[in-house]
């Protein structure tokens, strides 16, 4: 993937990207800096996830606008399908009473200080600078043809793949053609986010009878009660 | 251009809510002749004023908003409710003229607004402030979320299968052989799917009378509970949309020589069979305890990951 | 992506309708407030208790398992269209991937973190 840089937006730009573009990313940007400031500000910590919410849907929009299309729409069902409703979970979870809130504050300002002043000069550093590597170029996984374990990955001209695919197609065969080690890394980092959520919240349960459905429908009522003998004291059995 | 755009938005929405009125009445009209008995049939020609009736009694019945409950989120859960029910159709083509945004990712963008869906439920249960409404949400939500998995792979096969992520090529794609022929198993699989992911029986738990007492809407009255009943008819009609045009070849016709009526006109056949089957699920079959719908629901989930390969 | 002006159009004109109703609503009813509609419902009694009591951790662990298994098709995405592209290689990689999570699935599936809640928890 290009390094991507967001330059800052220069007012020239209504005469290149139009109107509707202009509009559309100054009303997003400003959506998504009020929900952050919001997911902060607010004293309620499922306010807060909410706002996080809508800070996603307004980065999926600017990503949008970016071009970006498939970014987007996994932004959506990632980020806000499957991570913010853990979070949701959790602190509905916790339920933390704002009085709580309120008293772990005060030691946290240095800590945030100093955060503030790596965030401050990575920024700087992020947006001054130029754009030109591609790592796409110079794959991680050497492209051979006929390797030793006689596979053969195949030869793309990233030019001709530009022209007649899509850009999720060249994704795929970026993602499992070129940079395969990293796709399987990741596969190996999900396997154990799998484990490890298995192994922190299983508890031992108590081993109720468990209901064989099938064994329960399938007794014979014929056989289910028996006279054992004709005496004064008849006894059944159910 | 936005104007020809709103247009097209108006002409889909308009459609669907009356669509989802009528639902109604058919749904308790079919159900009632299952049952052997009658549904509404008193107001208009065969019942057919009944859900102007209903939705008129629900307009004016006073709106209560309870006073533990978080309200401007409280306000909020019905809307955003609908507003996804609403969403996903913008990138479903309902006639031959193709869908309102005709995006590449059609697919994919479905998923991601069915992934939203989730959060209108959960806004609602978490903003009543009340236990019964609470755990119907949380209920429902895990169940949602559960179903979504297999759900997202039979797309994704189906996508493999035609080449793109696009709605309007998968149905083209089925102009010789509906994919309900090959794929016939995933088929079945969706159809569950569909049922869960729309809180329907024989899924219904979350919203049981008995168990939860319509779970995560108790508090909701008037047009938050009108809100909430629309949008799950039109998510259930968007279920069904989506698996005509996954499964049973979409706006396309069945013969080739009976290809000069609409596109739509068999759209909204193959969809009313497919509503057809889910009341008559819903009549039919008995409801699932908890735990065994989301013992289900993962086992199904890894048979749509094995035939995914 | 002009295409995604159909869907802001969808969104906005959803969200106008959905207000507009709630608000038909309040201004076509009679408002009688009473202090017993204003509480929560608990079949006729007063409320036991906190609403927000913690609840059951198997929702939790259903949540992470879906993370991760989401992520799974977010990755199985791209595959759709670019898999055949990549020839028998694309497929190996594929097969792998899934190798792996199929075998964190079955150790789920083994451990019981699939079967949810015994009866009695719930």
């Amino acid at each position: 993937m290009t390094s991507l840089v967001l330059r800052p937006l220069c007012f020239n730009s209504l005469h290149k990207k139009g109107l509707l573009m202009t509009s559309m990313f100054f009303l997003l940007s400003t959506g998504a800096w009020m929900s952050a400031a919001l997911v902060l500000r607010s004293k309620n910590p499922v306010h807060s996830v909410f706002y996080l919410v809508l800070t996603f849907l307004h980065a999926s929009g600017l990503l949008v606008l970016l071009g970006l299309e498939f970014f987007a729409l996994l932004l959506l069902l990632v980020y806000i399908g499957a991570l913010a409703i853990m979070f949701l979970f959790v602190v509905m979870l916790l339920d933390i009473p704002a009085t709580e809130l309120m008293a772990h504050q005060r030691g946290a300002y240095p800590v945030a200080g100093l955060l503030f002043v790596t965030l401050v000069i990575s920024l700087v550093g992020l947006l001054w600078q130029p754009v030109e590597t591609s790592p796409l170029v110079t794959p991680l996984w050497p492209v051979v043809q006929g390797g030793p374990l006689g596979l053969e990955f195949p030869e793309t001209s990233w030019q001709t793949a530009a022209m007649s695919h899509s850009a999720l197609a060249q994704l795929g065969v970026a993602l499992y053609g070129v940079h395969v080690d990293l796709l399987l890394l990741a596969s190996l980092l999900l396997l154990v986010a799998m484990i490890g959520a298995v192994a922190l919240t299983l508890t031992r349960r108590v081993h109720a009878p468990l209901h064989d459905v099938f064994a329960q429908q399938s007794v014979d009522y014929q056989k289910v009660v028996s006279l054992v003998q004709q005496s004064t004291q008849a006894k059944t059995f159910t | 251009m936005t104007v020809y755009v709103l247009v097209q938005v108006l002409a889909t929405v308009v459609p669907l809510l009356l669509a989802v009125a009528f639902l109604t009445l058919v749904e308790r009209r079919v159900m009632g002749a299952m049952q052997r008995r009658q549904g509404p049939n008193v107001w208009g020609f065969g019942g057919l004023l009944q859900p102007f009736f209903d939705g008129l009694k629900l307009l004016l019945k006073e709106p209560i908003l309870p006073s533990t409950a978080d309200q401007p989120l409280f306000m909020w859960a019905p809307v955003l409710t609908f507003l996804t029910s609403q969403a996903a159709w913008a990138a479903l083509p309902t006639s031959s003229a193709g869908a309102v945004s005709d995006l590449n990712l059609g697919t994919m963008y479905f998923l991601a607004i069915g992934s939203l869906g989730v959060y209108g439920i959960l806004l609602a249960g978490w903003a009543s402030n009340s236990k019964y409404a609470f755990l119907g949400c949380c209920r429902s939500v895990a169940q949602m979320i559960s179903y979504e998995l297999p759900m997202g792979l039979i797309v994704l096969t189906t996508a493999v299968v035609a080449n793109s992520l696009n709605w309007t090529v998968l149905v083209e794609t089925q102009q010789w052989v509906w994919f309900l022929l090959p794929l016939w198993p995933l088929g079945v699989i969706w159809m569950i799917c569909c049922l869960a992911e729309t809180n329907r029986a024989p899924f219904d738990l979350p919203e049981a009378e008995a168990e939860l007492v319509a779970g995560y809407n108790v508090e909701y009255s008037s047009m938050g509970f009108a809100l909430f009943f629309i949008a799950e008819y039109a998510n259930l009609i968007l279920m069904s949309t989506v698996t005509s045009l996954l499964f049973l070849g979409g706006t396309g016709a069945p013969l080739a020589i009976l290809s000069f009526l609409p596109g739509a006109l068999w759209l909204s056949l193959k969809t009313l069979l497919v509503l057809f089957m889910f009341v008559w699920v819903r009549a039919t079959l008995p409801r699932y305890r908890y735990d065994q719908l989301m013992t289900l629901g993962w086992t199904v989930c890894a048979v749509a990951l094995l035939f995914m390969l | 992506m002009i295409e995604y002006l159909g869907v802001i159009v969808y969104f906005m004109v959803a969200t106008v309708l959905g207000v507009v109703m709630f608000w038909a609503a309040t201004q076509c009813s009679s408002q009688r407030l009473d202090l017993e509609k204003l509480t929560a419902y608990e079949c006729g009694y007063d409320a036991f208790g906190e609403a927000r009591s913690p609840f059951d951790v198997g929702f939790y662990l259903v949540a992470i398992l879906f993370l991760v298994f989401d992520l799974e098709v977010a990755f199985l995405i791209p595959w759709a269209l670019g898999g055949v592209l990549s020839g028998w290689a694309g497929l190996a990689a594929l097969l792998l991937f899934l190798a792996v999570l199929v075998v964190g699935f079955v150790y789920e599936w083994g451990k019981g973190a699939l079967d949810w809640n015994s009866p009695e928890t719930l």
